[in-house]
């Protein structure tokens, strides 16, 4: 006899699984899955809209503060101006020669006679602490002058007039010697 | 409540909403593949593997779900394959000489229910007789009544070849139960 399979009930012989039986394949696939890379609450970040009039007027202002940057970097005079000076530095150092050899000469007088060699480090120091003070001080003057060999002829005008303090301050005794020993250099220059 | 495949699928897009998403998934396609399994596995313990082992690969590859076909057919596909190389497992660790289609006859008379139909143990041992692909359609269309075009494409199999095999499953089927099952209704 034919059986038409189309006209059976369409049931499974099998019988249907417990009923915590999805529950617990749910949990084996998410402790599987998810559960390995448990989600980590993420700080949502600020999200900030994009204006295009901002947007502009941002980029023009990047662009103008680059190229200033720039520009004043590579403009010799500005760098100039900011540079300590070379060519001055050599005359600041020459200044306090001149002004501060009168109070030196007092002090090296008062000394002249103990010839203390423990006493020269400290003329020293106050020799270079008046010229950084006056150095400070004529820095500007100095930068007004506008021709530096004018300025070269007056520090060596005021170089002599020190000289003559230096050597007045002598004794003749020591100026003798001075003599001596400057005769003795043309001497020497003679027969060179 | 129970949520469209497209809302299934944008749950996760969030890490968040992922466990969510899942669990949505399983809930509304976890009877139907399980049944679908079980018919070609016929083990209980095998098929809850597979359903598992299914819902995994979902999950894993949920990104390249694209949304121009089903979820549910995207699904069947995933969980016919997963149980295609169970059985294919099983018959390769199986011990004795056994015929694999005798063994399958077997597994299904332990595992019918008590209270069973004779008819019903008889329609699926005589599924068991049929070749790969005719079990598969025939069990998607008979049972599952899916349409040819989803079957189709769980398959890729054309829409008249599949027609042709379930022609034939049928055949078979009504011809084994005739030689087997004595008993008139």
């Amino acid at each position: 006899m034919k059986i038409y399979i189309e006209k059976l009930n369409r049931k499974t012989p099998y019988p249907e699984p417990s009923e915590d039986f999805f529950t617990q394949m749910q949990a084996n696939v998410i402790s599987k899955t998810v559960g390995q890379n448990p989600v980590v609450a993420m700080k949502e970040t600020k999200i900030f809209s994009l204006n295009v009039k901002w947007m502009a007027a941002a980029a023009v202002i990047l662009i103008g503060g680059i190229t200033a940057f720039f520009s004043l970097n590579n403009n010799p005079e500005v760098s100039m101006a900011q540079q300590a000076p070379i060519v001055d530095s050599v005359y600041e150092i020459e200044h306090p020669i001149q002004k501060p050899s009168t109070d030196l000469l007092a002090e090296n007088v008062i000394s002249a006679e103990t010839q203390n060699e423990i006493s020269k480090p400290k003329i020293l120091k106050t020799n270079s602490a008046i010229a950084a003070s006056k150095s400070k001080n004529e820095v500007s003057s100095d930068r007004n002058m506008t021709d530096r060999q004018d300025y070269a002829v007056a520090t060596k005008n005021g170089s002599k007039m020190d000289v003559e303090k230096v050597l007045a301050a002598f004794t003749p005794d020591q100026l003798k010697d001075i003599d001596r020993n400057s005769e003795q250099d043309v001497y020497l220059d003679l027969y060179n | 409540m129970k949520l469209k495949d497209e809302e299934i699928v944008n749950l996760f897009a969030k890490p968040q909403t992922v466990e969510k998403g899942l669990r949505a998934m399983m809930d509304a396609y976890q009877s139907r593949l399980y049944w679908h399994i079980r018919r070609l596995i016929v083990d209980h313990d095998g098929a809850q593997d597979v359903l598992q082992d299914t819902f995994i690969k979902a999950y894993q590859n949920i990104h390249q779900f694209k949304n121009d076909s089903k979820l549910y057919t995207w699904l069947y596909r995933i969980a016919t394959n997963e149980a295609l190389q169970a059985l294919n497992k099983m018959n390769r660790m199986k011990k004795t000489d056994e015929d694999a289609e005798y063994h399958m006859q077997n597994l299904v008379a332990d595992n019918a229910g008590q209270d069973a139909e004779e008819i019903q143990v008889f329609l699926q041992k005589a599924i068991q007789t049929l070749p790969e692909k005719q079990k598969l359609v025939f069990n998607m269309r008979y049972y599952d009544d899916l349409p040819y075009e989803e079957i189709s494409k769980i398959l890729d199999m054309s829409v008249g070849t599949l027609k042709t095999n379930y022609h034939y499953a049928k055949d078979k089927v009504e011809q084994y139960i005739k030689d087997n099952y004595s008993q008139e209704f």
